[in-house]
């Protein structure tokens, strides 16, 4: 397994683990409210987003052999 | 003239072009199986973008969305959460799969796991599988329709023939265009629910409480609110504190499951190259950001219009207090309209080519040796199972909306076998078998006899508990696949 993807599977993890049951206990509150929205619903916003950049960095890192129409 | 005419004669409108838009790419595609049903693998990012969204997004995120968030407050977020993660196995295993259709002819999820699997009982199991998920999921959709029309029709059009209108759209477009149908026009209702959905999001709030921001404040310092409102993991459906057992195995099944519908793993069929499978896959949350100002519809409406009931009626509801123009009202309308459609089309098209090339092809053989025969059986089982649902929409009584809530834990259950196919070639046709019964039969167990969980886990997490050691011990206990069909797996 390449580094690359080493850093993907353990930062998609912590992402996981965020989104529910204990990570997700710490954020579950209302204040702060960030943006208007309340903290439950902005950590699963910042969560969503995160997930997208992580998959855009390891599509955009891709080394161009594996890439390519075939 | 009155104005419930007016937004019918927009909604007539908008059925109008979807039927135009959903008719004429078809004329373009080959007529054979693969173009009816993976549209000559001839799909561009731009499509299929629209296709996995818009047919994700049903009547259930339109009108369910903010029907959760305002009955049941932060549980709602669930929805965003299992997306978050769902589709990013697709990402792995698309292009993989698209490229073993692309060279072995495959369409379906089932005919590709039970070429690897070396088993056509596998085939069969995953066909009854889908069908028995799929009819539920069309049947809430024609209702969702119907319901809209009855609705801005102030009960003139009864439910039956609102439902039967738009469903006959589709119909007609599935049975002439097949998956391009459902391509083109899920681009043409994916970027109209965008607008819509973000349009009022955003305004609903400003006009009722002058934001997003002092629309929240409010709801967190009114003392007649409860504070499990807005603080995960939010309520149950009947308004008690749900807890995070619940919460939390919910948003991990639905994960598990997200990328294995057996109707969005089939378009990686479709998907014209790999870029554009993965494409597909990097891009998925930005559809999946499109459930934020769904659930702040909900929200705004805690406050402003409390103790509505049903919950799921709240859209409509606000649409006909608030005085909105009529234009806007009829294209708020269209915009549900085309979040049943898009998810109902999908669902149609792939049942019917599933029902075929899965079941029918194992028992009748003989009546499908030619690719126009091939299609011709799809499109009379696109007619049948339209009626189905359709009878299950208007006419019959029964709950089925408890037999959609199962089914997520039952679709998780091919999860392990898709990760198998790819990732362990130990995996054979016994362990495949023995973990996707087994996984079944424990997340039915557990659905109809919730009282003996041994904690309040949703059933989908034990079917897995039951499926994943059975796939992997009966796997290893017995001989392993030919190399010469791994190697298929292993090197592509």
């Amino acid at each position: 397994m390449t580094n690359r993807k080493r850093i993907f599977v353990c930062l998609l993890l912590i992402i996981q683990a965020g989104l529910i049951w204990p990570v997700y206990a710490i954020f579950s509150g209302i204040k702060p409210m960030i943006l208007g929205l309340p903290l439950s619903f902005a950590w699963i916003i910042f969560l969503l987003l995160s997930s997208f950049f992580l998959l855009l960095w390891y599509h955009l890192s891709e080394p161009s052999d594996s890439t390519g129409e075939r | 003239m009155e104005s419930w005419i007016i937004i019918l004669i927009i909604c007539g409108i908008y059925l109008a072009i979807t039927l135009a838009m959903g008719i004429i790419p078809g004329l373009t595609v080959s007529e054979s199986v693969t173009g009816f049903v993976a549209g000559d693998r001839s799909m561009n990012l731009l499509i299929l973008y629209f296709v996995m969204g818009a047919s994700i997004f049903s009547s259930f995120a339109f009108l369910g969305g903010p029907g959760w968030a305002y009955s049941r407050g932060a549980a709602a977020f669930y929805i965003i959460a299992y997306g978050t993660t769902g589709m990013i196995p697709i990402y792995f295993f698309g292009p993989k799969v698209r490229r073993l259709g692309e060279k072995y002819g495959f369409v379906t999820q089932a005919e590709i796991l039970s070429d690897r699997f070396n088993s056509k009982t596998l085939s069969a199991l995953l066909a009854i599988l889908s069908i028995i998920v799929f009819i539920p999921y069309l049947t809430l959709q024609m209702k969702g329709a119907g319901y809209v029309i009855t609705t801005i029709s102030e009960g003139a059009i009864p439910q039956w023939m609102g439902a039967g209108i738009a469903y006959l759209v589709v119909l007609m477009y599935v049975y002439f265009s097949g998956v391009m149908g459902v391509g083109w026009t899920n681009t043409f209702q994916g970027i109209f629910m965008m607008i819509i959905a973000w349009f009022l999001g955003l305004y609903l709030p400003y006009k009722l409480f002058g934001g997003v921001g002092e629309m929240f404040t409010q709801i967190a310092e009114n003392p007649d609110v409860t504070k499990a409102m807005l603080q995960a993991p939010g309520l149950t459906n009947s308004g008690e504190p749900w807890n995070w057992w619940g919460y939390s195995s919910a948003v991990l099944v639905s994960a598990v499951g997200f990328s294995v519908w057996p109707h969005l793993f089939m378009r990686a069929f479709a998907a014209d190259s790999d870029r554009t499978m993965k494409l597909t896959g990097v891009l998925y949350p930005t559809f999946q950001l499109f459930l934020v100002p769904i659930l702040i519809i909900g929200f705004t409406a805690i406050l402003a219009y409390p103790g509505v009931s049903p919950a799921d009626t709240i859209l409509p509801h606000v649409l006909t207090q608030l005085d909105l123009p009529v234009i806007i009202i009829g294209l708020v309308c269209a915009g549900t309209l085309a979040a049943s459609m898009s998810s109902g089309d999908a669902i149609l098209h792939s049942a019917a080519s599933i029902g075929v090339r899965d079941g029918l092809s194992l028992f009748l053989p003989d009546r499908l040796t030619t690719d126009k025969k091939e299609r011709f059986h799809i499109r009379i089982l696109v007619i049948l199972i339209s009626l189905v649902a359709y009878y299950f929409a208007v006419i019959s009584d029964i709950p089925i909306v408890n037999l959609l809530l199962g089914s997520y834990g039952g679709v998780a259950q091919i999860f392990p076998l898709v990760f198998c196919m790819f990732y362990w070639q130990r995996a054979n046709r016994l362990g495949a078998l023995a973990g996707l019964v087994g996984g079944i039969a424990t997340t039915i167990f557990f659905l109809l006899y919730p009282e003996l969980r041994p904690v309040p886990m949703h059933e989908g997490i034990y079917g897995l508990l039951v499926n994943i050691p059975l796939l992997v011990g009966v796997s290893l206990m017995t001989p392993p696949e030919s190399n010469q069909r791994l190697k298929r797996y292993s090197n592509i």
